[in-house]
Order: structure tokens, then C-alpha cells, then sequence
């Protein structure tokens, strides 16, 4: 499994180190994220190679070239993945169970977008609507509808409001990004071979 | 932490790597619709990346060729701290598929070099005889007018405009020399790069320049269904073996007709006439 080497820099400075035009801090976000891009690629285009290193290619692109317009430098995985999401959506047609596959995907990495189409959005809120069914803890559910409702409140701002430590917010979240990779991966096992 | 009877972390692996029967898949699918606890500790375990990454074959992934050129197509329109980029109107040359810059332009190619990656070696050299460098050609489309620049990066496979031209970065692992080659359709294979006397390059990333100018290559003079072709030798290649009638199409048929040699190729594929 990957996880994070000590030591690695953090991701927030080099989103800002590449901002500024750090070709390594750049190299080094690619190379953090290009396998996962590509993954989800290959996943959004059905394995069509081609395709997904030709989508792949554009999300850095676009990413590493507005990397000064990103506000929160933490919120870059999330915002990376919001651009392959929204590349892979607008690049080809996709029937009901790929759709249901992504979007679960996208919930799961936490690729949200405030400018989303309204359609995406509502679509989203169902997912997790019906995701939050299964979850009987009220303490989650109250976490949840903070965090992926509208407006989209920040873990400190959930744990604020709540009065609840941040330490319990974000394992909170943990969980039910666990609930989501478990229907994720339901949703794999009921794909087509 | 507990852990679960059906969904194991060797399960998961092979789930996600399609490698369940239709059988075990029903009971995995059917038991993931429980509330099972111990599943969820598992799945928090592993990231979303990680799943969707296990779910392709590496060879499915970005080969390290493949990275390069994503990463350079990619950065292409980053933010820089160098000098922008700059290639001035090319001149046909003696030969007709070859244009020069200025010298500036090559100062502001080579300020684009930047990390070295030494630790990167070929899994297929061995422990004896000369290191087989691992080389990879790094692709730019550049416009002619209104004075020639580097406009995008070249995607895997994409054609090139009429009118365009090829700019090429090389991107090396470990010393080595490199002569660029060119092979159209039926012909034998012409030495491109070095004009002059070949030298031995360090490890790193540089732009194929010479006597202070920068190489431009215009891919009509080619033709589609011509090939370059990158070697990376140990060792100096005297010019009369870089000549071959052979049909260079794939990376074994060029390592084949230099061995020892790290290679990488460029098909060149125009857009067709209007």
C-alpha cells in the first residue's frame, strides 16, 4: 500500500513551491499523483489506453498551469481530481453503472467542485443520501451532511459547530470514506468482467 | 481492530484485481452490503488511489517513456522560473528536414534542464558488461510564425499540422551518447543529430542544440510513416554503423540493431492535406 514516506515534503508546500515555478515541486506532484490520475482514467474510459494518457496529460496540464488560482493548497489532491473528473465526464458518453462507479469514485477522493453543473450536485447528494442510510450513528450523519452539503464546511468549521474535537470530526469521515470505498468496491464487483 | 471472515486484505487484492471467480464475486458483493465493521477497518486501510491503481496492470500505467512526456506536456504551460521559451524563424539547411535557431534560443532550451534521476535504471541490464542507459525523446510542436515557438507538447500518437515543426527534449538516466536518428518509409536510416562529433552527455535533460543553436525538425520533410529514433550508447557508435537498410519499427527492433543501446522512437505522423 502506498502511504506517505517521513520526510516527504509536505503537499501544501510544494503546491506552492510549484506555483511559483518550481520545476521540481512540480515533478514531484506528478509524481505523487500520475499513477491515481491515470487509474482513474483508465477507469472513466472504460481502459480505453489511449484515451486515458491523452485525459491523464490534460488534468496535469491544466492543473499545473493554474496552480496559482488554487486558494487552498491543501485541498490539491481533491482538485486535481476534480479536473480529470470533470475531463473524463465531458470526453465521452457513459452508460448508468460506469456513471454510478465514477461517482463514487469521486466521492471517495473527495473530488468536489463548487462550480459543478447543478446536475452533478444533485446527483452527488443523492449518493450520499443514500450512502448515509446505512449509517446509524447520529454523531456521522451530523458530520456528513456538514461536510457534503451546501455550503461545504471545512472539518474545523464541522467540529466547531458541533462543539466536537477535530480529532473526532476527521475520524469520523474516515468511517464513512470507508462506508464509500465499500460501495465502490461493491459497484467494481458488479461491473462486467 | 477486527478482521473479517469473508473480506480479507489478500481478497481485496485479488478483487481488485479481477482475479475472483464468478462465485467468490457473488459472496464478496453479497457480503459488502452488510454492516460489516471489520471491512470498513480494512477499507480505511486503503486509499481510493491505491484501489483504482490496483485495479490496471502497471504495464497499463505510465511507463517511465510515458511519464516524461506526459510530465513535459504537462509542465509545458506550468509556471516557470526559467527563461520563456524562444525558437527563432527555422532556414532550410542543407538538409531539408533541419532548421536552426539562434543561440539565445538554445540558452533558453538548455535553462529549462533541470533534475537529474540517476537512480533510474533499466531492469533489463544486468550485473555485467556496460550499463544499457535508459533514454527517453520528449516531443515538442512548435509553430514557424510569427517567429518559431514551442507551442504544445506532443501527445503519444498525435499528428502534427502542416507547417509545424518538431522541437525535441532528451531526457537521460545515465551517461551516454546520443545520436538521433531518422528512417523514412522503405529508406535506410539517416543520422539527424550530431552534425559534429559526437560527445558523451551526463545524465539529466537537454534540448538537442549544436554550435549554440537550437534544432528544429520539420516533420513534412519526413513524411508520415517515418520514424526517429533516439539511441543512448555506453559507448561511441562510429556514423557507419548508425546506417541500416533494416526496417526500424519497435523498440526490439532498434535494440536488436544496436545492442547495449538504451533507444526510444517517434513515429511522425502528419495531419492530412485539406
Amino acid at each position: 500500500m502506498i502511504s506517505s514516506a517521513p520526510g516527504e515534503a509536505e503537499e501544501s508546500d510544494l503546491v506552492r513551491s510549484a506555483a511559483g515555478g518550481d520545476r521540481a515541486a512540480q515533478r514531484a506532484l506528478f509524481d505523487r499523483h500520475r499513477d491515481g490520475v491515470m487509474g482513474y482514467c483508465l477507469l472513466a474510459c472504460n481502459r480505453d489506453r489511449e484515451q486515458a494518457l491523452e485525459l491523464t496529460q490534460e488534468t496535469f496540464l491544466r492543473a499545473l498551469s493554474s496552480l496559482q488560482r488554487l486558494k487552498n493548497q491543501d485541498r490539491f489532491r481533491s482538485w486535481l481530481y476534480s479536473i480529470a473528473a470533470n475531463l473524463c465526464r465531458s470526453s465521452g458518453v457513459q452508460d448508468a453503472r460506469r456513471r454510478e462507479l465514477l461517482a463514487l469514485a469521486q466521492l471517495s477522493l473527495d473530488a468536489l467542485q463548487a462550480d459543478d453543473e447543478p446536475r452533478q450536485r444533485e446527483s452527488r447528494i443523492t449518493l450520499v443520501q443514500r450512502l448515509l442510510a446505512q449509517v446509524q450513528d447520529p454523531e456521522v450523519r451530523a458530520v456528513v451532511l456538514l461536510k457534503y452539503g451546501e455550503p461545504e464546511h471545512t472539518t474545523r468549521e464541522i467540529a466547531a459547530r458541533l462543539g466536537l474535537p477535530h480529532g473526532t470530526v476527521t475520524s469520523r469521515l474516515v468511517r464513512f470514506r470507508a462506508a464509500i470505498k465499500r460501495e465502490l468496491l461493491r459497484a467494481i464487483l458488479e461491473e462486467p468482467l | 481492530m477486527s478482521s473479517c471472515d469473508v473480506l480479507t486484505e489478500d481478497l481485496l487484492k485479488a478483487a481488485l484485481r479481477r482475479r475472483l471467480t464468478a462465485e467468490q464475486r457473488a459472496v464478496v458483493a453479497r457480503h459488502l452490503g452488510e454492516p460489516c465493521e471489520a471491512c470498513l477497518d480494512l477499507l480505511e486501510r486503503w486509499t481510493t488511489e491505491e484501489m483504482i491503481t490496483e485495479l490496471h496492470a502497471s504495464d497499463n500505467l505510465l511507463s517511465w517513456g510515458e511519464q516524461e512526456r506526459v510530465f513535459a506536456a504537462a509542465s509545458a504551460g506550468a509556471p516557470s522560473g526559467s527563461p520563456a521559451l524562444r525558437v527563432v524563424r527555422p532556414e532550410r539547411r542543407r538538409r531539408p528536414s533541419l532548421a536552426w535557431g539562434l543561440g539565445t534560443a538554445a540558452i533558453a532550451l538548455v535553462a529549462l534542464v533541470t533534475v537529474t534521476r540517476p537512480e533510474l535504471r533499466d531492469p533489463a541490464q544486468g550485473l555485467k558488461g556496460p550499463q544499457r542507459p535508459t533514454v527517453a525523446l520528449v516531443p515538442f510542436v512548435g509553430a514557424r510564425t510569427p517567429t518559431p515557438h514551442v507551442i504544445r507538447a506532443l501527445a503519444s500518437g498525435k499528428a502534427v499540422a502542416r507547417g509545424e515543426l518538431l522541437l525535441l527534449r532528451i531526457r537521460l538516466a545515465t551517461p551516454a551518447w546520443i545520436y538521433l536518428l531518422s528512417q523514412r518509409q522503405g529508406e535506410s536510416t539517416e543520422l539527424v543529430w550530431p552534425m559534429g562529433v559526437a560527445t558523451r552527455h551526463a545524465s539529466g535533460e537537454f534540448e538537442l542544440a549544436e554550435a549554440g543553436a537550437a534544432l528544429a525538425i520539420d516533420p513534412e520533410a519526413l513524411g508520415t510513416g517515418a520514424w526517429l529514433i533516439v539511441i543512448a550508447s555506453p559507448e561511441r557508435i562510429e556514423p557507419g554503423r548508425l546506417r541500416t537498410q533494416e526496417s526500424l519499427r519497435t523498440r526490439a527492433e532498434v535494440e536488436e540493431a544496436f545492442p547495449g543501446c538504451g533507444v526510444d522512437l517517434l513515429p511522425i505522423v502528419l495531419e492530412p492535406e485539406r
